[in-house]
């Protein structure tokens, strides 16, 4: 039972990400990435942690995946105004390291596969959690925001200050 | 609850520049952007403040339960990167006023960035170490973006950030995979996880770990075969970003590095031949490859190509041999110190000339500012490694560890490729005193500048003559 | 006290440059003056140490023969110290750079442009060379070696002829690249001898390095390093085929700069080996010695052939310069105590000898501009002064009796001969060349009919003069009476062939 929801799980994540990368119509990409995120969620269920997939339903699949619509219906962005950028240094180098790890991993998981001595870890209980992320954990927790504030800020600079000039008027 | 074991003193540094980092957007906005000419004076008293504090012998202690550590090589990353950034920031205000942009935001992501570059280099655990490159990433994608309005630019951004992005997933994919068979987040035990399960099918998941993390160490230090961001954006990032992406980033990162691989010494003979060749080719690449750029910046950035396959030599020192990580702490001031001058000299000479970084601009600089010209000789060749310079002592620390370690291949490889590296910092010192002018009139270095300078060339020599004074100040502080 | 004497002679100049640097761009006599003052401190030491020498001292391998040794602590992790002192293979170099160094600023009065810079280089030139001959830890040597590579670099490059830039670039990769190979070599004695630097323990350690088991890229351990330290030293010499960087930098650098290059820089090269490659590797030593005897005979041969060849002054003399260094290596391969001997005076005779013959180059190229030999003419009847000087030195550089290249020459042959008779019969024909351009320049530039073009050439000047006849009365002293010098380095040399010989 728990294998086949994990697999389903898994594939409805994968292909949440696949189509948010697929999809141009940026409404489309917001959707694709919901899916994904209410899949992750069941993973955390099927992992012992329902405060966790609570929590992950609430901010992503609620908070953030509506934020994303609203921005984007508020920018009215339309599919014709985003233009394809591509990486044009060492695409060739990007192609061949992604390549490579799949079958790296492929190969390692026929080899060995993966009964690992992973730590069960705490249980998924909010006494649980609040007590690993605000003290054993609470550094990385603080490091977090300012990576947040530091996004923020750079968002901030970048719409700000350094749109491109010329095309805005193109 | 008990906080026992929080010891936030071993934070401050850290602490005290994100503050600082918050305090300029606060003031900015408080203000109304009135009184940006002064945050620079806030950022600097940020940073001072947390270099007076490192230096407190406070911090020996590690704290948040292991995950902030307080040793030499904490120690060296965290005073490198402050240093970079007294050397920087007053010279790169100067620069964002000059072309128009945002001073406050360059200021605080500076100092978010620090933050990250800092905590990467004091991460004691896989989850601080992974945070911190995402923090001194973010921050550093931002920085790049700044000139927007330029083309080169945008695209030095966007491409910083995909390729970023890329080692991103390779660094945290590696750090599951390993974490999880060695049954740890702890950095330093992670030798002995993987002790336990060798053997068994799960080394084989650990190895792929290691070799996806090393990957992705690749990517964030500029080596060969994941250096091909590097040019386009150090060159098309606004010079003094570019600067501190090639100085303190690099001194951050390459301490997170060594932190891994010295941590995965047990396991050197599964990376060792890896990061060799990787070594091997991005000293041979970087330097010939500098070796042909008639553009001073793109000439810099494939240098620090280079110097990151001599860094990598001696990285493989010290996790094959249990070497200690002396010759990589050393090797990096005196690298930093060089190139964060030579970039703002490098800003000020194409300013004054043709505006695109030719090498052309130091032809004669010698008539038009002799003081500027020996410093830039001498900054160059210091980077060569020419004794007494302090180049010269990192290199034959590197090459000297490597040796020990048994790499003599590599060592001799690496001695071969400094004279290619020789041969390219030559072509501006040439230019510059060789040449006659082709525009005369006085090139005069603000008071910024020239303290910059100043301090870089009086560091290379002290530092060449006297190379224990920074490896004693850092086996003092811990260890 | 005195053991500061060798710290002082090397780091006066130093102090000088930094002065300098500091002095009024326009005050150009207070410049040259300062320069001067600061140059000739280390000529008196140097004088100093020569008269309180203790011949009786061997060095070489014997610390105990070193004099005014200083070892302190530098960077004690790697084990690199602060160790100078002096022995009969180092003091006749020594006093040799303070006596051209000094001599050389006078020579300089007439460099007009950029001053400060000139002189601030020329005393940072000086400071290098001293150091290289007083190091005894290898880092420090090297250290030297490079310090002094920088200057030159810039003298030629900057205050150069018409082609300074191409000749200055040369003159650096060529000895840089000789130099990293000195850099591998050094490494890898540092490792197998014990982590030592030191020179001396390291030739303690001789037996260990030719240990036929010990190999570094599948080959004997000895040999590889012998040869890597051999080019090293070659390119500086310099030996053939390494030789093409000399007439250019000699050609386009200044007077005073080609004289320290040939007085004092191409001696590095065969001190280097001296010092270096012989005691601390006499097993391959003993193997290559045929080698670098043949290297030498092709020197001395080759040399005066292309010297013979040429149309520029200049050129010539540094091409006599690739001759004259080839019976150096002759002597120094015969490994016999008066082969040796011959070599360390010839070292000597040759600075002061080939010094003269620069300044006389530069004497007339400020007068008439170029350095044409068929350009001149008759210049014995214009010049009488200069010509009988010229004379002087160029007898000298010939190997007449009773001048200074003689005795070395003939010790050479003497040692020479005991080893490689036909070598020695070859490279006896190179007195013969020798003898026959310099006789032939001669005909061109001081005899024949009067060049009307330079019929009112003015007389060497008083300053020339200076700069000319302490080393025309030093070549004629020890031309009769070599002992002064010879005495000096006599226990070092035969200490050194023994410890070739012997292993």
């Amino acid at each position: 039972m728990e294998g086949i929801l994990f697999v389903l799980l898994s594939v409805l994540a994968l292909g949440g990400g696949l189509w948010v990368l697929l999809r141009r119509s940026p409404v489309d990409s917001a959707l694709g990435l919901l899916t994904t995120m209410v899949a992750i969620a069941g993973h955390y269920m099927l992992l012992d942690a329902p405060f966790l997939a609570a929590v992950q339903l609430i901010v992503y699949g609620g908070a953030v995946i509506i934020l994303f619509l609203f921005v984007i219906m508020l920018l009215n962005l339309r599919q014709d105004r985003l233009r394809a950028r591509r990486l044009a240094a060492g695409r060739w180098v990007y192609a061949l390291a992604g390549v490579a790890v799949l079958f790296c991993l492929a190969g390692i998981f026929l080899a060995g596969g993966t009964s690992g001595a992973v730590d069960a870890g705490p249980s998924g209980t909010v006494e649980a959690f609040g007590e690993a992320l605000f003290r054993r954990w609470v550094y990385p927790f603080e490091l977090t925001s300012v990576l947040l504030l530091a996004a923020l800020v750079g968002a901030v600079a970048l719409t700000r200050h350094a749109a491109p000039k010329a095309e805005d008027k193109a | 609850m008990d906080f026992s074991g929080l010891n936030v003193a071993a934070l401050l540094p850290e602490l005290l520049v994100s503050g600082g980092g918050l305090l300029v957007m606060a003031l900015h906005a408080a203000f109304r952007g009135r009184q940006d000419r002064q945050l620079v004076w806030v950022s600097l008293a940020s940073v001072v403040a947390a270099l007076a504090f490192c230096l407190n012998p406070l911090t020996v202690e590690p704290g948040y339960f292991g995950s902030a550590l307080s040793d030499p090589m904490a120690f060296a990353g965290r005073i490198t990167v402050l240093a970079a950034l007294v050397l920087l920031l007053p010279g790169g205000v100067a620069y964002a006023r000059s072309r128009n942009l945002p001073q406050a935001e360059y200021l605080s992501l500076s100092l978010f960035a620090a933050t990250g570059m800092m905590a990467l280099a004091s991460a004691g655990d896989l989850i601080v170490l992974f945070l911190a490159v995402e923090v001194l990433s973010i921050s550093l994608y931002c920085l790049a973006g700044l000139m927007g309005e330029r083309e080169s630019s945008r695209q030095a951004a966007l491409t910083y950030f995909l390729a970023g992005s890329f080692a991103s997933g390779f660094l945290l994919f590696g750090m599951a995979l390993l974490s999880g068979s060695a049954g740890t987040l702890d950095i330093a035990a992670l030798g002995t996880g993987l002790a336990r399960v060798s053997g068994t099918g799960t080394q084989w998941v650990a190895l792929g770990g290691v070799v996806l993390m090393i990957a992705g160490l690749l990517f964030k230090v500029g080596a060969v075969p994941f250096h091909s961001w590097v040019a386009e954006v150090y060159s098309g990032s606004p010079t003094v970003v570019t600067a501190f992406m090639s100085t303190a980033a690099k001194a951050a990162a390459f301490a997170g590095f060594g932190r891994v691989l010295l941590a995965l010494g047990s396991v050197s003979e599964a990376w060792v031949p890896l990061v060799g060749i990787c070594a091997g080719a991005t000293m041979i690449l970087g330097n010939f490859t500098a070796l042909v750029q008639g553009n001073f910046k793109r000439m810099l950035a494939f240098s620090s190509v280079a110097h990151a396959g001599y860094l990598l030599l001696g990285l493989m020192a010290v996790g094959a041999a249990g070497e200690s990580l002396e010759a990589v702490i050393f090797y990096l001031l005196p690298y930093v110190l060089a190139n964060a001058a030579l970039f703002l000299v490098a800003a000020k000479v194409s300013q004054a000339g043709s505006g695109n970084y030719k090498l052309d601009d130091y032809k004669g600089l010698a008539r038009r500012n002799p003081w500027l010209a020996g410093l830039l000789a001498l900054l160059l060749l210091g980077l060569a490694g020419m004794p007494p310079l302090a180049g010269f002592m990192g290199k034959f620390m590197v090459f000297s560890a490597a040796v020990r370690a048994g790499h003599t291949g590599l060592a001799v490889l690496g001695i071969l490729t400094s004279v290619v590296a020789v041969f390219t910092y030559l072509r501006p010192v040439v230019y510059a005193w060789f040449h006659e002018p082709e525009e005369s009139g006085a090139l005069n270095l603000d008071g910024g500048l020239a303290f910059v300078v100043w301090v870089a060339g009086a560091g290379l020599l002290l530092l060449g003559l006297w190379p224990r004074l920074w490896l004693d100040l850092c086996a003092g502080i811990g260890v | 006290m005195e053991q500061w004497v060798l710290t002082l002679m090397t780091f006066v100049p130093l102090l000088g440059a930094a002065v300098i640097t500091f002095l009024p761009k326009d005050q150009h006599n207070l410049i040259r003056w300062t320069a001067a003052a600061f140059a000739a401190v280390p000529l008196l030491l140097a004088f100093w140490v020569w008269q309180t020498f203790n011949r009786a001292g061997v060095g070489v391998d014997d610390l105990a023969g070193f004099q005014y040794v200083v070892k302190l602590p530098w960077i004690p992790a790697y084990n690199i110290e602060y160790f100078i002192g002096v022995d009969g293979l180092s003091a006749p170099m020594v006093l040799l750079t303070a006596l051209l160094s000094f001599l050389c600023i006078f020579a300089s009065w007439g460099i007009s442009k950029q001053l400060k810079g000139y002189f601030a280089l020329f005393l940072l030139l000086e400071t290098g060379m001293m150091g290289t001959f007083v190091s005894l830890d290898f880092i420090l040597f090297y250290v030297f070696w490079e310090v002094m590579l920088l200057p030159m670099y810039f003298l030629i490059g900057i205050w150069g002829g018409p082609r300074r830039e191409y000749a200055a670039i040369k003159f650096f990769l060529y000895t840089l690249a000789g130099s990293v190979l000195m850099l591998v070599g050094i490494l890898a004695l540092y490792f197998q001898g014990g982590q030592t630097f030191s020179l001396i323990e390291l030739m303690a350690h001789a037996r260990d390095f030719a240990n036929p088991a010990l190999t570094i890229f599948g080959m004997n351990f000895a040999k590889v390093l012998f040869v890597a330290f051999f080019i090293g030293f070659a390119i500086k010499v310099p030996v053939w085929p390494f030789h093409t960087w000399l007439p250019d930098a000699h050609v386009e650098a200044p007077t005073a700069i080609s004289v320290i290059l040939a007085g004092v820089l191409l001696k590095m090269g065969t001190y280097g080996m001296m010092r270096i490659s012989m005691p601390i590797f006499p097993g391959a030593m003993q193997d290559f010695a045929f080698a670098i005897a043949v290297l030498g005979v092709i020197n001395i041969l080759y040399g005066a052939y292309c010297a013979m060849a040429q149309e520029d002054l200049k050129k010539l003399v540094a091409y006599s310069s690739v001759s004259h260094m080839g019976y150096v290596m002759l002597g120094m391969a015969a490994l016999t105590p008066q082969g040796m001997t011959g070599a360390a005076l010839q070292m000597f005779n040759h600075g002061t000898i080939t010094a003269m013959m620069f300044l006389l180059v530069g004497v007339v190229y400020d007068r008439a501009h170029h350095r044409q030999i068929n350009g001149f003419g008759g210049l014995g009847a214009v010049m009488p002064v200069y010509t009988g000087v010229a004379m002087l030195a160029f007898f000298a550089s010939m190997g007449l009796p009773g001048l200074s290249g003689f005795i070395a020459e003939v010790l050479v042959f003497l040692g020479a001969f005991q080893s490689y008779k036909w070598l020695t019969f070859l490279s006896a024909l190179g007195i013969i060349l020798t003898a026959g351009y310099l006789l032939w320049m001669i005909k061109r530039v001081f005899l024949g009919p009067l060049n009307e073009k330079y019929k009112d050439m003015p007389e060497i000047n008083a300053r020339e003069l200076f700069t000319l006849v302490p080393i025309g009365l030093i070549v004629i002293y020890l031309g009769i009476y070599p002992i002064p010098v010879m005495d000096l380095m006599d226990g070092a040399t035969e200490r050194l062939v023994t410890l070739v010989t012997s292993f």
